[in-house]
């Protein structure tokens, strides 16, 4: 067991104690970005969430390539209410710094989009969350026609919580490789009020 | 002057709280003590107006003090605890800042702690402005370079800005699509409904419900859109730590859990 108090104490005690402005922060994001990652993982998680906490996780990626990387992150008010698989962001980011430094021009560009569109399913058109993480990278096949580990753990997520209506699909549109999610927004919530209401 | 004691073990975080609080004129640190018996003691025998507690001190449990505490102290909570460990207290503190403490987050939780006050010295500080009759109404500004007065509605006002005496109100489509008049943030916030605009940072008030999109590029530099105008809003890192918790704030509210 990780005695997570005193590192959070040990964290704060540094930054205390560090006089250096920019080493102050890559601690505090540092922490922010444990936090995070130690949360209690639950099963579904508005956007929002999210969001904000791969916000630290960014600016730590920032601070450890400088200018060799740009990320932008654009979201819909909207966006943030949706339920969706918790690390679903983290677990694209993570993919999209790895293999597009490995294979972009420098910098590398990473955007990160998350909206509510209207998309057309096997029921006319329906109001679908979308997300998007783009990096100027190429797309490195595993082996032929699969994705990567990551990505099918986050399929098979995807599968398992919201059935066939939910897709991750990606796609090479050179400059850019794009990871797209989309998530019909009235079976997430429909499957956010049944996994709250067990608990 | 807000009176405050400081209950921290650990002497960096000690430090540093007691260093930033230097910049909060209206703060005065007038004790700090290190462990749960210093602590009940002076507490004994002088009254602060604000208390910040580090929960995991020597001889006992921070949250263990309250007892000690005069109704009318605020009280901040410091933790390197995981949020839940201090869920059970949170109603009756004014904030709880996790370890190791951004000074923007000491920042949003200063100004809480300013509004904390102002309640308790207006007495029903609540009744002020909440569910003000006025709010849905017009008001009538005079905007500068103008000799005409004007009726704008609250429910066009996508934000507010504050340019020293005066402030500069951006609408939604319209024509003129912002104007200058002379009244502060504090007069704004007076007549304006605090359940729709919301006051982020010192100089900014924000109508939370017509905010559309974020774009944030940097930690520096993020940008606000709003429902009805192509114009963005670009906020800086201290705004933009308000922002989020002000969100989170209301996640929670929508999500108890």
């Amino acid at each position: 067991m990780l005695d997570k108090h005193l590192i959070f104490s040990v964290l704060s005690s540094i930054v205390a104690k560090e006089e250096n402005a920019e080493a102050q922060e890559m601690t505090l994001n540092l922490a922010d970005f444990l936090r995070f990652s130690f949360e209690e993982e639950r099963m579904l998680e508005p956007l929002g969430r999210e969001l904000d906490g791969i916000e630290s996780y960014i600016a730590l990626q920032h601070s450890h390539h400088g200018d060799n990387l740009l990320c932008t992150v654009r979201s819909s008010e909207e966006s943030r209410l949706v339920p969706a698989v918790p690390m679903m962001l983290r677990l694209l980011l993570q993919n999209a710094f790895k293999y597009g430094l490995r294979t972009s021009e420098l910098p590398l560009r990473v955007e990160v989009n998350a909206g509510v569109q209207k998309i057309s399913g096997l029921n006319g058109e329906t109001d679908a969350l979308v997300v998007s993480v783009s990096n100027t990278g190429r797309w490195i096949e595993t082996s032929p026609g699969k994705v990567g580990a990551g990505l099918s753990v986050l399929r098979e997520s995807l599968l398992s919580l919201f059935g066939d209506d939910a897709t991750l699909e990606s796609r090479e549109e050179p400059p850019w490789v794009h990871v797209v999610v989309s998530i019909p927004v009235d079976v997430a919530n429909r499957k956010y009020e049944t996994v709250r209401s067990i608990r | 002057m807000i009176t405050a004691l400081l209950v921290e073990d650990e002497p960096a975080a000690f430090l540093w709280l007691r260093k930033q609080l230097e910049a909060y004129l209206d703060i005065q640190v007038i004790g700090t003590e290190v462990d749960f018996f210093g602590a009940k003691k002076f507490l004994s025998e002088r009254k602060p107006d604000l208390i910040f507690i580090d929960v995991g001190i020597p001889g006992g449990l921070g949250t263990e003090l309250l007892p000690f505490v005069d109704q009318n102290t605020g009280i901040v909570f410091i933790s390197a605890h995981e949020k839940y460990a201090v869920k059970a207290f949170e109603r009756k503190a004014i904030d709880y800042l996790l370890k190791p403490v951004t000074p923007e987050r000491l920042d949003d939780a200063m100004q809480r702690v300013r509004e904390f006050f102002l309640k308790s010295n207006t007495g029903q500080g609540q009744e002020i402005s909440p569910s003000n009759p006025e709010s849905a109404d017009a008001i009538e500004i005079k905007p500068q370079g103008s000799s005409k007065k004007l009726l704008i509605y609250p429910a066009s006002i996508l934000w507010i800005e504050a340019q020293e005496n005066y402030s500069k109100i951006k609408l939604a489509g319209g024509d003129p699509s912002s104007l200058i008049v002379r009244r502060s943030l504090n007069e704004w916030a007076d007549v304006l409904s605090p359940e729709k605009f919301y006051r982020i940072g010192r100089g900014l008030i924000i109508q939370l419900g017509l905010l559309r999109w974020t774009e944030s590029r940097s930690r520096d530099e993020v940008l606000l859109s709003f429902a009805g105008s192509e114009e963005t809003l670009v906020i800086g890192r201290m705004v933009a730590a308000k922002l989020k918790s002000l969100r989170k704030q209301k996640a929670e509210e929508r999500n108890p859990d």
